[in-house]
C-alpha cells in the first residue's frame, strides 16, 4: 500500500490532473499503520481500501475500481510499451506507476509511527524508574535467614510467616515488620579501638540502616529458635508478633548495646581524632 | 628383670606375722556394710525427676504451618464480610459474583469437610467462593439433572492443579442443599476416599458380601451423613423391618413406624468387629428412598481410588487386597459406574492433580485415549476403566480459568476485605533526595491485577497463593 501512496505523491507532484483522477477517496495507509482512517463526516466508507468490500484487484491496481475492465488492460499493456521503449515523460497513471515499481528501495523502509496515546503514555513514564521485582529489605531479610544456598525455601519460610502475622494482626505483614524491625533495631554498638599503646579502648559506633537491621533481625531468628512448634515459619511468625507488641528479648540485648555505648561515650572524641 | 607379679610385699604393722604375697591387695580390704535396705535389680525406671530439667519452650502452638492455620481459628480475627448473595441456584447470574454459604449450609459442609486445608478460608469470617462460568456450566449439566436417575447423570470434573476442583464440588453440594431444602436431599460426601485404601482402618471379612469390612472408617463416616442429613433422614420411614442387637440385646425396628435416623442412632453394627449387613441394609433404604428424595454423591480426589486401587492391607496370604474388595470402594465404584442406581440423584467425581500424573486408568475411563493391551498393571487397571465406561461411561467435565473479569472482581473483593494489600512499587532508596509519595490506589491495583492475571494465568489458587503469601 506504501507503493500506491507513493506513487500518489510523486503523480500529485509531477502531473497534478492525473494525481486528481486517480486519487481514492479515502487516504491511504501503509500496511499494519496504527494511523487511524476514520472521517467523521463518514465513518464507514463503501469504497475504503481496507475495508472487506474492495476487490483484490482495485487494491492492488492503482486506479480505485472495483473491478478492472478490458479497456484498463489495454492502457496498462500500452504503458508498458512506452515504457519499454524508453519514455521518461510519465503522462498516465499507469505510466506513473510502473515507473515507480522499477525503483523499490524508498518503500521498503522499515519506520515505527506510534500513535498519540503511545507518545502519553511514554510520557508518562518518562521521569519513573523500572520498579524493583521485590522489596529490598525482604531480600536483605531473606538472604540472611537462607541455609545452605536454599533462597526459594527460605523466602517461602518468611512469606509463610508472614501470613501467619498478617492473620492474627489483620494488618499488613510488611508493614508490621519493617515497624518491628525498627523499634527493636540498636542504634550504636561498641568496638574496640587499638591505640598502639598499652590500653585499647571501646569506642561507640554509630550504624548504619542495613547494619541495624541485621542486629534486629538475628535477634529475632535467634528468638524465634526457643518457641515450640518444629515449624520455622510459625516460630519466626511467633516471635516476629511478640516482637511488635515489645515483649522480645531481643529488647534486652539493645538495652544493654545502648548502656554499653553510654558508659564509653567519652571515646567519641577519640574516635573522631583517630579517623 | 623384676616382674610386678613376683614382688614381695612385705606387710605394715597391722599385719606382722602374716606373710602376704600377693598382687592383689584390694581382697584384703574389709567389705563395706550395707546400709538401708537392698536395691532391686533392674533398669532404671524413667521418672521426670531422673531427667535434667528442659528448658521451658514459649509459643502458641506445637502445630506446623498447615495445621497451624487451619486449627487455630484466625478467621476469628477477620474483618466482617461485605454484604454478599447467598450461593443460591436462582442468585446464578450470568456474571460471575461473590457468595457466601448460608449459616446452615456452611455448617454441613463444615461437618463433611467440604472447606479443605490450604484453601485460605482461615482468611474470611466466613467462607466465600466465586461463583463464576464453572458453576453455571455445572448447574446445568449435573444439579438440573438430580431429578432423573443418579446412572444417567455421573460427572467426572477435570482441570490444572488449584483450579478449584474440591471448591466446586463444594459450591454443587452447597447448590443442591439450597435448591431441594436441606431436609428433602441426601447428601453422600466423601473427602478424602484415600482413607479407604491407606491402611489407616482395621479390617475384617465378610465372608456373605465376599468383600472386607472396614468398622473405624464405616462408622465414622456414617456418623457425619446423620449429622449433616439429620432433618432429612427424620422424615424417612424404614421399607423393611430390621432386627439388631445393641449390647447384646435385641432391637427390632418396623417398617412404616421407625425412621431411617433411629436406624443410623441405634444401630452400632457400622463399627461392629464382626461381620454385619448393617451397611448394605442402609444403602437398600436409600435406594428405596431414593424416588422421593434426590441422593447426591460425591467423590473428591476420586483419582486416588481408582489409579492407586492396590491397597495398604494384606490378604492372608499376604498379597495386597485391591480397592474393589472393601465394602466402602465397593459401592463408590458401584456408584461412579452407575451399577447401583437412585431413582433420583448424581454422582460428582473431582480429580486432584497432588498425585503422580503417570496414571491411565481414568484416561481410559473417560474415553480420552484408547486401552492399551500391553500398559503396565501398575499404571492402568482394566477392571476399574471397563466399570466405570459402563452405562454410556461418566462424563468429563473440564474446568476453565478465570477470566480477566473474574479475576477483577475478585481482587477487587479481597481488597475491599483487607487482605490485598495495595503497594507502591518497589523502587531503591535514594538518600540524598527526599520524594514525596504518591500512589494512585486505582491504577497501582490495575496495574496488580494485569500482573498477577498474566502470571497465574486466571488459577484462582495461584491468583490468592500470589496474593497474600508472596513476599
Amino acid at each position: 500500500m506504501s507503493l500506491i501512496r507513493n506513487s500518489l505523491r510523486v503523480a500529485s507532484r509531477s502531473l497534478p490532473r492525473a494525481a486528481s483522477t486517480i486519487r481514492p477517496n479515502t487516504s491511504l495507509l501503509r500496511f499494519n499503520s496504527t494511523t487511524t482512517t476514520t472521517n467523521p463526516s463518514s465513518p464507514q466508507q463503501p469504497n475504503d481500501i481496507q475495508s472487506s468490500k474492495v476487490s483484490l484487484a482495485a487494491q492492488i491496481y492503482p486506479i480505485n475500481k472495483d473491478s478492472i475492465t478490458e479497456t484498463d488492460v489495454d492502457q496498462w499493456l500500452s504503458a508498458v510499451r512506452e515504457l519499454k521503449k524508453g519514455k521518461t515523460q510519465h503522462e498516465t497513471a499507469e505510466e506513473i506507476y510502473l515507473a515507480e515499481l522499477t525503483n523499490p528501495e524508498q518503500f521498503l523502509q522499515d519506520k515505527f509511527e506510534p500513535t498519540e496515546a503511545q507518545l502519553e503514555e511514554v510520557q508518562a513514564y518518562a521521569d519513573k524508574k523500572v520498579p524493583l521485582r521485590t522489596d529490598p529489605t525482604i531480600d536483605y531479610l531473606v538472604n540472611l535467614l537462607m541455609r545452605h544456598g536454599k533462597k526459594q525455601l527460605a523466602r517461602k519460610t518468611l512469606s509463610r510467616a508472614l501470613y501467619i502475622v498478617h492473620l492474627k494482626l489483620r494488618k499488613d505483614p510488611i508493614e508490621v515488620l519493617k515497624q518491628t524491625l525498627d523499634q527493636l533495631a540498636p542504634i550504636v554498638k561498641t568496638s574496640t579501638l587499638k591505640t598502639n599503646t598499652a590500653k585499647n579502648v571501646i569506642i561507640p559506633v554509630p550504624l548504619n540502616e542495613k547494619q541495624r537491621l541485621r542486629f534486629a533481625w538475628l535477634w529475632i531468628l535467634e528468638g524465634a529458635e526457643k518457641k515450640k512448634s518444629s515449624d520455622i515459619s510459625v516460630r519466626l511468625a511467633e516471635e516476629i508478633i511478640q516482637s511488635y507488641e515489645g515483649k522480645s528479648s531481643g529488647y534486652d540485648k539493645r538495652a544493654l548495646m545502648h548502656k554499653q555505648a553510654t558508659q564509653q561515650r567519652s571515646y567519641i572524641k577519640t574516635q573522631s581524632r583517630r579517623r | 628383670m623384676l616382674r610386678a607379679t613376683n614382688r614381695l610385699v612385705v606387710s605394715s604393722k597391722a599385719t606382722i606375722g602374716l606373710r602376704a604375697i600377693s598382687t592383689t591387695p584390694a581382697l584384703l580390704a574389709p567389705k563395706a556394710k550395707l546400709t538401708g535396705p537392698k536395691k532391686a535389680q533392674g533398669t532404671k525406671k524413667w521418672s521426670a525427676s531422673n531427667q535434667p530439667a528442659k528448658p521451658k519452650k514459649s509459643g502458641m502452638t506445637h502445630h506446623k504451618f498447615r495445621d497451624a492455620v487451619y486449627n487455630l481459628n484466625w478467621d476469628k480475627y477477620a474483618s466482617e464480610l461485605p454484604p454478599i448473595p447467598n450461593l443460591n441456584v436462582k442468585n446464578l447470574k450470568a456474571n460471575s459474583h461473590m457468595a457466601r454459604y448460608s449459616p446452615s449450609v456452611e455448617a454441613a459442609l463444615s461437618k463433611f469437610g467440604g472447606f479443605k486445608k490450604g484453601q485460605y478460608h482461615e482468611l474470611f469470617e466466613h467462607p466465600v467462593t466465586l461463583a463464576n462460568e464453572n458453576t453455571q456450566r455445572l448447574n446445568q449439566e449435573f444439579i438440573s439433572k438430580l431429578e432423573g436417575n443418579s446412572k444417567d447423570n455421573r460427572v467426572y470434573i477435570t482441570g490444572d492443579q488449584a483450579i478449584g476442583k474440591s471448591t466446586l464440588v463444594t459450591q454443587t453440594l452447597g447448590l443442591a442443599l439450597e435448591k431441594f431444602g436441606q431436609d428433602k436431599t441426601l447428601i453422600l460426601h466423601f473427602d478424602t476416599p484415600k482413607v479407604i485404601t491407606n491402611g489407616t482402618s482395621d479390617y475384617i471379612f465378610n465372608k456373605d458380601l465376599g468383600l472386607y469390612q472396614q468398622p473405624m472408617l464405616t462408622k465414622r463416616w456414617v456418623y457425619k451423613f446423620r449429622q449433616v442429613n439429620e432433618a432429612t433422614l427424620k422424615t424417612l420411614k424404614l421399607t423393611e423391618d430390621v432386627k439388631f442387637s445393641v449390647k447384646g440385646k435385641p432391637v427390632a425396628l418396623k417398617a412404616g413406624t421407625n425412621t431411617l435416623y433411629e436406624y443410623l442412632v441405634q444401630c452400632h453394627d457400622f463399627g461392629s468387629s464382626t461381620p454385619t449387613q448393617g451397611f448394605q441394609f442402609f444403602i437398600n433404604q436409600l435406594k428405596a428412598h431414593s424416588k422421593t428424595v434426590p441422593v447426591v454423591v460425591t467423590v473428591d480426589d476420586f483419582n486416588t481410588l481408582a489409579e492407586f486401587p492396590v491397597t495398604e492391607y494384606k490378604h492372608p496370604d499376604f498379597t495386597s487386597i485391591h480397592a474393589t474388595q472393601f465394602e466402602m470402594a465397593d459401592f463408590l465404584f458401584k456408584c461412579a459406574s452407575g451399577e447401583l442406581n437412585f431413582a433420583q440423584g448424581g454422582v460428582l467425581l473431582a480429580n486432584t492433580t497432588a498425585v503422580s500424573q503417570h496414571r491411565e486408568t481414568m484416561e481410559v475411563a473417560l474415553d480420552q485415549t484408547k486401552y492399551d493391551p500391553f500398559a503396565n498393571k501398575k499404571y492402568f487397571d482394566r477392571e476399574i476403566a471397563e466399570k466405570l465406561l459402563q452405562n454410556g461411561g461418566v462424563k468429563e467435565f473440564k474446568m476453565t480459568p478465570l477470566t480477566k473479569d473474574d479475576t477483577r472482581q475478585l481482587m477487587a473483593f479481597w481488597k475491599d476485605t483487607g487482605i490485598l494489600q495495595i503497594r507502591p512499587d518497589f523502587t531503591k532508596k535514594d538518600y540524598n533526595k527526599e520524594e514525596a509519595f504518591s500512589m494512585s490506589i486505582s491504577k497501582q491495583f490495575e496495574n496488580l491485577v494485569n500482573l498477577q492475571y498474566v502470571s497465574t494465568q486466571g488459577v484462582p489458587g495461584y491468583l490468592l497463593r500470589k496474593s497474600v503469601m508472596h513476599y
